[in-house]
């Protein structure tokens, strides 16, 4: 009897000794996401390089975690920061808090922000988990700014 | 069923309104919603919208709900496929040109179009065609930003500034589809009113310039609440962010008080709440410098030291001199601090008139009390009496009123004063005459010799007092423009003037007081007659300034900030004990420094300029360790051997209702029955009007 | 039924402007005789047992608006509506240059008959040298006796003012005239109440259109019978019609009411220029429906038209000929009208600057399949919708060009062009509209 079970327990063994691992070596190995990963938080530009942004709170006002902090500002219109009247002077996300359900893409009427397929987020204070403008925006379009000047 | 009532059926439901109802409103009683942009019960009907189309029975056509007064046996349907159809097409024709830009818009999520396009709007639009343009934003004034574009020209600021404000600030320019919302000669839009337009627009085109892009309107939560900038208490909603930030006030509708507007120096006076030198914790001054403290050492320092001054000079040599902003219930409770604690008669309250009524002339003040009369009471009115006084200066929606009553009821107006004030062009005579006459006036408007030998420019005014129905006075009684050695005969002249009326007339006076709660401040005595017997004491402070007195309590008042002279008296005290909001020149020389809540930050009452006790309750949180003044006073009296056992406000309040002359009875003992309107208190005069 | 002068006796003596002539003729004959003889009801009386009916477009019977004052008042007036913006109609513009004393003496026993003692003559802006010479008349009139305080040495007098508008079609409504005539910007006024009960500065008004009033002293002279003998039995008396276009001999024609359009066209106006054919014609102004050529035998009086699908109006023809664009007059004409919105009411405003760009994109090739259903769909969702009617005159040719007209809509729209172009037929019609 005892014989029985071992043997049932190495069939196992064996059957999967051959088998390529399923675990990767993560960071050297990279895995493939799937499309619609929602993941760290991305704030987008036009082609002109304007935020697409405009501060109007929809994605604060969806948001179940309430981990948006936004305080609008007027555009300056010789100088503006995004298309319109009206943009965010403070953008800040609490990654912490959110629970990456993409409620503020859905809510977003200019589509300014998307949830990225980037999931490696750490620090060692939890200050350094708030998210403002400068870690979400994507950079200027260097070809944009040559064309503007 | 009397003549002057008529049946109507709207979608099956019949109801029975006064005759010439307007069919929106009477549709309204019975819960029918009919859409309106254009229409506004203050304003009356204009029908240029064309939103509340409606199918009446028998009429060829769709017709206005807003512009139709009701008759008999009218049927009236309001879901009808015409109108439903004509509802979309109107929805249509207002967005075609619309900018749609709600997300950036300070009115998106509290907007009328965008509540009624969702209701009653096409889901899409069939316009391929170019947009009309406009420059955007104008800067009408300093409070109001307009956006053409999102206007939709359903002209209600026009017909305010013409109507209810009538300064005609605000006009329609242009013609047709281009036409737009302007002022004459793009001049600005300077008003004591302008905030007003901004809750009357229907969509976001006129906004405030002060809060432009602050907020969303649905992260803000309301809280019911009374203006603390004038006696005539109109109501408001506190709206408040995050429960921490105050936001805007809005108007709250009270037909008894304000008729639904709010001036600009109530509307957008609300800095003070949130403002950074707000003082957080006790202050005591140490080797010449105020330092933060705990209320126990700053309420240990206060007791031992009042108790010596009170062992030393008796304690009628510690003077309270309270702020006539505080609440009726931190009024009532410092009163009692003094006079049951700490045993002190001199108390008062500042600012307030300066002069004094002496027993013999208690009579003049009765006479003026027994004929105060409520707000509302100049609608009824058939003359309008100004006796040296500004309403727009001093409580601007009275202005409103007067000129609602003068426009609406055929009312008139006699404007008997120094100089002319904006009501004046309104007047139907005008009676002018140097400061120092004007006993002599009033008294010779009725006096018989006087009456014949008056000259011509009495007749005017005269002959309207001597006119029939019910007549308003309103008075300012600390008579700015009279001088001081005057203004005693001019309270006592005044009250002759109601005496003589009286035989003929229904009589009440509306007196503009000055701060907010001053008429509390005086009903619990805190104006208290003082050793001489008069009625209203010499003011305290000029008292203050003759040495009188060894220590002071300042609640809330800052007269040093205005009395020449008052610093060196205060410096000379023993000792100064100060409750402020932040650190006012007073409570700069004081000992110990208590640090308030104010009005947002507690519940409590006030009593307006016509006695309405009107509730506010607490909107945000006070900063750091500020408490309510009552909360204070009572934790301070723990240190007398008479301590007050106050555990809330609404045991002040129950205490109130039971304990002054002419509250006892009307009042309430909750705050819950009081009511979001407020309550009318020792209303003699109102009755005596009846 | 045929031509017959009344109203325009200038044919006959070209020198009847000067008062010395008018009054050789009979004139202020009719005034004295109802100022001596006749009580202000009677007047009334008379005017509504002629059945003379409003010459402005709408035709309402002028005695019973004038019946419909209040039983007491102290005060009213009476207003001439000179404001003729309509385009294609020049009717006033003649009786008033060439026979003023007729419209003078017209308002005078209007007034008379409403016992008001101030006329006024609201004229368009436009009409400067008019004015000018109103003005002149009126000052003879006032010289002679017949103008001011205790005409004929009777207890009645009555004042005459001339009074220039701006520029604006909509004061040409009634109640937008009363503003305009106050001093306000013109907007149509919330009705009721009715000028009738509270009109100019707040007291009982009558308007009543220049050819209306030229009526009326020929009325009290010669009886209400004789007006009946002319015209038909429900539109009685004569019209003068204006007619434009490419026709020989363009002008007002003065016809009795039941003339057929084909006399109006041949007879009076000498037929089409260039032997070209008839399209389509407008027979009362921009605001009433057109009507295909053919319809030519139709009466000029207020029932035939609607029953032909259109309205007789002020009796102002606009011809198009066979080579004219119909969507590009429809252009024009929804041009007009958008210009001319005065901005109250949201279904005109922007009604009317919608079809405007619509009309203008299938002009200009940029049509749809699914447009001409959008704009009749936008014309219904504005027809009896507006705050006045000028919001349905702004409809009224869409969709009469569209039922009349639709395959060159969708000619336009299928070949992505006009198919018209250049525009050699419309030019006169853009003089008339001012819009050119």
């Amino acid at each position: 009897m005892a014989f029985l079970e071992f043997a049932r327990g190495l069939k196992v063994t064996l059957s999967t000794m051959l088998k390529p691992p399923t675990t990767i070596q993560q960071p050297e190995e990279r895995r493939v996401l799937p499309e619609r990963f929602r993941g760290k938080h991305a704030l987008h530009r036009y082609e002109n390089n304007l935020e697409r942004c405009i501060g109007c709170f929809l994605c604060a006002g969806a948001c179940p975690a309430e981990c948006i902090y936004i305080e609008a500002a007027e555009n300056d219109p010789n100088n503006p920061v995004s298309a319109g009247e009206r943009y965010a002077r403070i953008y800040e996300i609490d990654e912490l808090r959110c629970i990456f359900c993409g409620f503020c893409e859905e809510a977003c009427p200019t589509g300014a922000i998307t949830l990225e397929p980037v999931f490696e987020m750490s620090d060692y204070e939890r200050g350094g988990m708030i998210f403002d403008k400068a870690i979400l925006l994507d950079p200027p379009r260097p070809q944009a700014v040559a064309a503007e000047t | 069923m009397a003549e002057d009532r008529v049946h109507v059926t709207i979608d099956g439901a019949q109801t029975e309104v006064p005759k010439g109802t307007i069919l929106w409103e009477a549709a309204k009683d019975i819960g029918v919603d009919i859409p309106i942009f254009c229409y506004h019960s203050k304003l009356g009907p204009v029908g240029v919208c064309r939103m509340c189309m409606v199918q009446v029975e028998g009429m060829p056509k769709l017709t206005t709900a807003c512009t139709t007064t009701v008759t008999d046996g009218m049927v009236v349907h309001t879901r009808s496929p015409e109108v439903e159809k004509a509802q979309r097409g109107v929805l249509e024709f207002l967005l075609i040109n619309h900018p749609l830009d709600c997300p950036i818009c300070d009115r998106g999520g509290e907007c009328p179009l965008q509540d009624q396009t969702f209701q009653y709007g096409p889901g899409i639009s069939r316009f391929v065609e170019r947009k009309r343009h406009f420059v955007k934003p104008v800067r009408l004034g300093p409070t109001i930003d307009l956006d053409r574009e999102r206007c939709i020209l359903c002209w209600r600021c026009v017909r305010f500034t013409s109507e209810v404000a009538e300064d005609n600030k605000l006009i329609l320019v242009d013609r047709g589809s281009e036409s737009f919302i302007g002022t004459f000669e793009a001049e600005p839009y300077v008003s004591n009113f302008s905030g007003n337009v901004i809750e009357l627009c229907p969509v976001g085109a006129l906004t405030s310039h002060k809060q432009r892009f602050t907020f969303r309107p649905w992260e803000l939560q309301q809280h019911p609440s009374i203006c603390p900038h004038c006696p005539m208490g109109c109501n408001i909603n506190i709206d408040v962010r995050d429960a921490q930030e105050v936001i805007r006030f809005r108007s709250r509708t009270n037909e008894a008080v304000d008729d639904g507007w709010l001036c600009d120096r109530g509307r957008f006076g609300y800095d003070f709440i949130g403002s950074p030198d707000r003082l957080k914790t006790p202050l005591i001054r140490e080797d010449g410098t105020l330092r933060p403290a705990s209320f126990s050492a700053a309420y240990r320092l206060i007791a031992e030291r009042l108790q010596r001054v009170a062992a030393e000079a008796g304690p009628h040599s510690i003077a309270g001199i309270a702020s006539p902003r505080l609440s009726n219930e931190d009024l009532f409770v410092f009163r009692r601090f003094l006079r049951d604690s700490v045993g002190s008669e001199s108390i008062d309250y500042w600012p307030r008139p300066e002069y004094s009524i002496d027993s013999g002339d208690s009579a003049a003040l009765q006479t003026l009390d027994s004929a105060l009369t409520s707000i509302d009471r100049i609608d009824s009115a058939a003359l309008i009496v100004l006796i040296a006084a500004d309403p727009s200066e001093k409580e601007p929606v009275m202005e409103l009123r007067i000129r609602s009553a003068l426009n609406k009821r055929s009312a008139q107006l006699v404007d008997i004063g120094i100089h002319d004030v904006p009501l004046s062009g309104k007047a139907s005579a005008v009676l002018r005459f140097a400061p120092d006459q004007i006993d002599g006036v009033l008294r010779g408007l009725f006096l018989a010799a006087a009456r014949e030998a008056g000259s011509e420019e009495f007749a005017g005014a005269r002959e309207l007092l001597d006119g029939d129905g019910p007549v308003v006075l309103l008075y300012d009684d600390s008579f700015p423009d009279i001088p001081q050695e005057r203004r005693r005969d001019a309270l006592l002249s005044l009250a002759y003037m109601v005496d003589n009326l009286r035989e003929r007339r229904q009589v009440g006076v509306i007196p503009l007081l000055t701060t907010s709660n001053e008429m509390a401040a005086r009903d619990f005595g805190v104006m208290a007659p003082n050793d001489s017997g008069s009625v209203w004491g010499e003011p305290l402070v000029d008292r203050l300034l003759s040495g009188d007195y060894r220590a002071a309590l300042f609640w809330g008042a800052n007269p040093v900030g205005t009395v020449a002279g008052l610093t060196e008296a205060v410096e000379a005290l023993d000792f100064v004990a100060v409750s402020e909001l932040r650190l006012s020149e007073t409570a700069g020389l004081a000992d110990v420094v208590l640090p308030a809540s104010c009005f947002a930050e507690k519940v409590g009452t006030v009593t307006n300029t016509c006695r309405r006790v009107q509730v506010f309750s607490e909107a945000v949180p006070a900063p750091g360790m500020a408490r309510p003044d009552w909360q204070m006073l009572v934790e301070l009296s723990q240190r007398w051997d008479n301590p007050l056992s106050y555990a809330s406000p609404e045991a002040i309040l129950a205490d109130i209702s039971g304990s002054v002359p002419g509250y006892a009875g009307r009042l309430p003992t909750s705050y819950r029955r009081v009511g979001p309107l407020g309550v009318a208190v020792k209303g003699g005069g109102v009755e005596a009007a009846e | 039924m045929a031509q017959k002068t009344v109203l325009f006796k200038h044919l006959e003596q070209p020198e009847i402007h000067r008062l010395d002539v008018y009054r050789d003729a009979g004139g202020y004959g009719a005034l004295r005789t109802a100022v001596n003889d006749l009580a202000p009801a009677e007047v009334t009386q008379m005017v509504k047992d002629s059945g003379l009916r409003g010459r402005g477009g709408a035709g309402f019977p002028t005695g019973m608006k004038w019946s419909f004052l209040p039983k007491e008042y102290d005060t009213s007036y009476l207003v001439c509506n000179a404001d003729e913006s309509e385009p294609g109609a020049f009717k006033d513009r003649e009786l008033m240059e060439r026979n003023p004393h007729q419209l003078i003496e017209g308002c005078l026993l209007a007034a008379y008959a409403i016992r008001a003692r101030h006329a006024f003559i609201y004229v368009r802006g436009e009409y400067l040298a008019i004015k000018e010479l109103l003005d002149a008349a009126i000052e003879q009139a006032r010289q002679a006796g017949l103008v001011g305080e205790r005409i004929f040495g009777k207890d009645w007098g009555c004042e005459v003012s001339v009074y220039r508008g701006a520029g604006a079609y909509i004061c040409g409504e009634e109640s937008a005239m009363l503003d305009s005539l106050e001093g306000f910007r013109g907007f149509p006024r919330l009705r009721p109440p009715f000028p009738a009960v509270r009109g100019l500065y707040g007291k009982p008004t009558v308007v009543n259109n220049v050819e209306t009033l030229a009526n009326v002293p020929h009325i009290v002279a010669n009886g209400a019978e004789w007006f009946k003998s002319t015209g038909t039995e429900k539109s009685p008396g004569t019209k003068i019609c204006s007619i434009s276009g490419p026709v020989n001999r363009p002008g007002n024609y003065e016809l009795e009411m039941g003339t057929p359009f084909r006399y109006l066209l041949e007879d009076c106006a000498g037929g089409m220029a260039g032997g070209k054919s008839l399209k389509a014609y407008i027979p009362g102004g921009a605001s009433a429906p057109m009507l295909p050529g053919d319809c030519q035998d139709v009466g000029i009086d207020f029932e035939s038209y609607p029953a032909a699908g259109s309205t007789m109006g002020s009796a102002s023809f606009i011809l198009f000929p066979e080579d004219c664009c119909i969507v590009f007059a429809q252009l024009r004409i929804s041009e007009f009208f958008s210009h001319e919105s005065c901005g109250k009411c949201t279904p005109c405003r922007e009604g009317s600057r919608w079809l405007r760009q619509m009309v203008e994109r299938i002009e200009e090739g940029g049509g749809r399949e699914e447009d001409l259903p959008i704009l009749l769909d936008v014309t219904d969702n504005m027809v009896g919708k507006c705050f006045c009617a000028l919001g349905d005159f702004a409809t009224s040719n869409i969709v009469a060009s569209i039922r009349h007209f639709r395959h060159e809509y969708e000619q336009h729209i299928r070949e992505r062009r006009c198919p018209f172009r250049p525009h050699p037929a419309a030019e006169p019609l853009l003089q008339i509209a001012g819009v050119a």
